[in-house]
């Protein structure tokens, strides 16, 4: 069941939020949580019930083990936190990098084993590394022994269950146990709402317009000219930010409704003015993830400036490889690995660069590297990228013709110049709109700190509910699904 | 708190009394025709059974229209034809006598179930059937994955008609969802929008007699097949071209997941009780652009086209059923610039296969 489904708006979340309420009133609390798991447990079977078992098992195992973590003496606890991240991986590897590494092996020996085609389980990659987490911090003994239905709630919360915010029981249990957290909250539900409505505008309105350009420039066209290029390559860094951010407000908005507070997952990573900055504003729990259990581990910034570097680019290799299994994927963590390798030794000489250049070299190393992310094939990248740095394909609209008929002795042609991406004048206002709300619009998550029931909100949320809900008919899915 | 519920309360009931308002819009100016609100379509079936050429229609429910133009019949058709977007422009001087009654009721995406509905509506409304079909079998007809659901505008007659030949229970009459979700459609809200535009500037008028064809519009002919603007009329070699091998890529249209055939008893009993009523049949296949054709047939997964035309001959063979046209564009010698994208022919296509 999409967030932006009509199913999910007017039955799942409303029929949800009522009983889980009205079951809290007549104090039956565990009832409530019960309910509250099984309505997640639904949700997620809504899309394919066979991955229901896969979920459960993975849960229950993982509680085992964080048990055991809690209760075993420390040689044994080394084992069983290797035993247990290493069932954790094997499951998620099976799943998502099999027919990836039958590939390759096919490719480096020649030969012929056929490729297993399974389907990749919904949000496997966030509850595996959900629970890896939980894990490490039973093994560091910071987590409590909680019981099944709580450490059930924290792992399968339908807000947060498809695609993050990757929690950590930290920020999660206490919350879940907490009594205030049993009784509606008006403020919680004026605020959720809000945010869910900035979310699902994010997400229909805008991502899903960037989405036609995007997909018709990288899937569609044999070829582009430089405008359609760069008009591919900026909707899809638009479509991906609004898609993943749209979801995460809508994740947001919707646990409040239960007084649950996710944690932040955005803040403006456009408006980064390096590669490290914007690491500390995109898909801030998975870089959490990475730094915390990842890169620490493997020794971070302790062990001397070559160390450090081995360590990032280790860190975002597996980054990449953790959003797809494809060589793209791996090339574009390894960019991202590079590109905090120079920002860190640059920094480290003292350099300091004018800020709108900073932004523009951060801006525009996004935008390239996320070609790699988008595309499906090398040919597909290659394919954009040539078409943006070559100056052999210039088109310009027609309408300029007559002012700038010179240019036709360049080589430069007048024409339909958006032809290709099956776009038209409106591309142009598009862009400019996005960037125009990346760069000087506050973002959802500062709105949710200054929220006040004004008639301007009022306004806001009825305008945005109401365009998105007719954009609702058709089906569209969130691209962090499928990673 | 309280202001809060107060935010909540006055957000709601502005959301719900919007809302309202723009499905009683949308149900009242009905721009496609989908509630029945509209005269201006049953107008333009008049017109079209009166023997008047119509331009300038746009965006209506074909199914819908179709069964107005059904109703609105003025002589008893002797040959009719059935197909989808690829069958349009099968017009009755390729291949008919001009004393034959003829008319082509080819709807967009058409499926089986729209053959057996438009049948079926001939034999609910009018009680006969035509003596000759031309069914334009596209190679989806048989893939259950096709995404072809447009067909249940015309359910009634799909039930009516299914009945006189299968067994099976009959698909339970559903409430059409799809058609109620429009009320609250972005699209459909603007569409009605441009509709109401429309109508202002035309002083009420949606679509317009003429007498020739030589009109930059959408025309429909008086034996229902269609001539499209110029801009797709006329269109340019490059064009062609980059429409044929942009139709390869991504999904393609009604052919994703199609594995084996399906719906072959439903398709074999409805011809065999067509051929029991004496009904003569013609099976049209329409050819692909050969860039289009030579792209997909390099692609393994699209050779159930193939086999579509392999076991529709097989099946023509057996019942002694005329067979016109083939997916394969090369076996007509077709070239590239004889369709206007990737699957849709011009007039020489359907004319050179029927002559």
């Amino acid at each position: 069941m999409l967030f932006n489904s009509y199913e999910f708006i007017f039955a799942f979340l409303p029929i949800t939020f009522f009983i889980y309420f009205y079951l809290n009133n007549k104090r039956l609390t565990t009832a409530s949580k019960g309910f509250l798991v099984f309505s997640s447990l639904f949700f997620y079977s809504w899309w394919n019930i066979l991955y229901l078992p896969i979920i459960l098992s993975s849960m229950l195992f993982n509680f085992i083990i964080g048990n055991s973590l809690n209760k075993n003496s420390k040689l044994n606890k080394r084992s069983i936190l290797i035993f247990g991240i290493f069932l954790n991986i094997a499951l998620l590897g099976y799943f998502k990098y099999s027919d990836f590494f039958i590939q390759n092996v096919n490719l480096l020996t020649s030969s012929h084993i056929p490729t297993l085609d399974l389907a990749l389980p919904l949000a496997i990659s966030f509850f595996t590394f959900q629970q890896i987490s939980y894990l490490v911090d039973s093994y560091r003994g910071e987590t409590k022994e909680y019981d099944f239905l709580n450490y059930a709630l924290f792992v399968t919360f339908f807000p947060q269950l498809i695609a993050g915010p990757i929690v950590h029981h930290k920020e999660m249990m206490p919350q879940f146990a907490s009594k205030w957290n049993l009784v509606k909250n008006y403020k919680n539900i004026a605020l959720g709402l809000f945010i869910f409505s900035i979310g699902l505008f994010k997400k229909v309105v805008i991502a899903d317009t960037f989405a036609l350009w995007a997909t018709a420039g990288f899937d569609t066209a044999t070829t582009l000219n430089l405008f359609e290029a760069w008009a591919t390559s900026l909707s899809y860094t638009f479509q991906l930010y609004f898609d993943f951010s749209g979801y995460t407000d809508m994740a947001i908005g919707a646990a409040l409704l239960f007084n649950i507070k996710l944690p932040i997952n955005f803040n403006s990573p456009y408006k980064a003015t390096n590669i490290q900055d914007f690491w500390r504003r995109w898909h801030i729990t998975l870089s959490r993830f990475l730094k915390d259990y990842i890169y620490i581990p493997l020794g971070g910034n302790r062990k001397g400036e070559f160390r450090t570097y081995t360590n990032l680019m280790a860190t975002f290799i597996i980054g990449g490889l953790w959003h797809g299994a494809g060589w793209t994927f791996v090339f574009w963590g390894f960019l991202h690995g590079v590109a905090l390798v120079i920002h860190r030794a640059w920094s480290k000489l003292g350099f300091k660069l004018n800020t709108i250049l900073a932004w523009f070299i951060t801006f525009n190393f996004i935008n390239i590297s996320w070609v790699f992310f988008r595309a499906k094939e090398w040919d597909d990248a290659i394919k954009v990228l040539s078409s943006m740095f070559s100056l052999d394909n210039v088109v310009l609209p027609g309408l300029l013709e007559n002012k700038l008929i010179i240019l036709k002795n360049y080589g430069i042609e007048f024409g339909g110049f958006t032809t290709n991406i099956q776009g038209g004048i409106s591309i142009i206002f598009w862009l400019f709109f996005g960037f125009i709300l990346i760069l000087f619009f506050r973002n959802s998550m500062n709105k949710l700190q200054e929220f006040k029931p004004t008639t301007l909100n009022g306004f806001l949320f009825v305008s945005m509910f109401i365009i998105s809900f007719y954009k609702l008919s058709g089906y569209s899915e969130f691209l962090y699904f499928r990673f | 708190m309280k202001k809060n519920k107060k935010w909540l309360f006055s957000s709601f009931i502005s959301i719900i009394l919007i809302v309202v308002s723009i499905s009683i819009l949308n149900y009242k100016i009905d721009s496609l025709g989908l509630f029945g609100n509209t005269n201006y379509l049953v107008k333009a079936a008049q017109a079209l059974t009166d023997g008047k050429m119509i331009a300038g229609l746009k965006n209506s429910d074909e199914r819908f229209f179709q069964e107005l133009i059904i109703k609105n019949l003025k002589v008893k058709n002797d040959a009719i034809a059935i197909g989808s977007s690829r069958t349009m422009q099968l017009r009755k001087r390729f291949f008919l006598e001009d004393k034959i009654n003829f008319f082509n009721h080819s709807v967009s995406g058409a499926s089986l179930e729209d053959y057996i509905a438009i049948v079926g509506a001939y034999e609910m409304i009018h009680g006969y059937i035509p003596k000759t079909i031309v069914l334009g079998t596209d190679p989806w007809i048989f893939n259950k994955y096709s995404g072809q659901n447009r067909w249940k505008s015309l359910q009634k007659y799909y039930d009516f008609e299914i009945s006189k030949f299968s067994d099976e229970a009959k698909i339970n009459a559903t409430v059409n969802t799809t058609k109620w979700k429009q009320l609250i459609n972005y699209d459909y809200t603007i569409s009605n929008i441009k509709f109401v535009k429309t109508l202002i500037k035309n002083n009420g008028k949606i679509f317009y007699i003429t007498d020739t064809i030589k009109i930059d519009d959408g025309i429909k002919e008086i034996d229902g097949s269609i001539h499209y603007p110029y801009k797709r009329r006329f269109i340019k070699s490059d064009a062609i071209k980059r429409d044929a091998t942009s139709y390869t890529k991504g999904k393609v249209y009604s052919l994703e997941k199609y594995d084996k055939l399906s719906n072959l008893k439903l398709f074999e009993n409805f011809i065999k009780y067509l051929q029991s009523n004496n009904i003569k049949i013609i099976f049209f296949l329409p050819p692909y652009n050969p860039i289009t054709y030579d792209i997909l047939m390099k692609k393994s997964k699209y050779h159930i086209i193939n086999r579509a035309e392999k076991y529709l001959i097989n099946f023509a063979n057996k019942n002694d059923i005329e067979i016109k046209g083939s997916y394969n564009p090369h076996k007509y010698n077709f070239k590239y610039t004889d369709f206007s994208d990737g699957m849709h022919g011009k007039d020489k296509v359907a004319k050179k296969i029927f002559e």
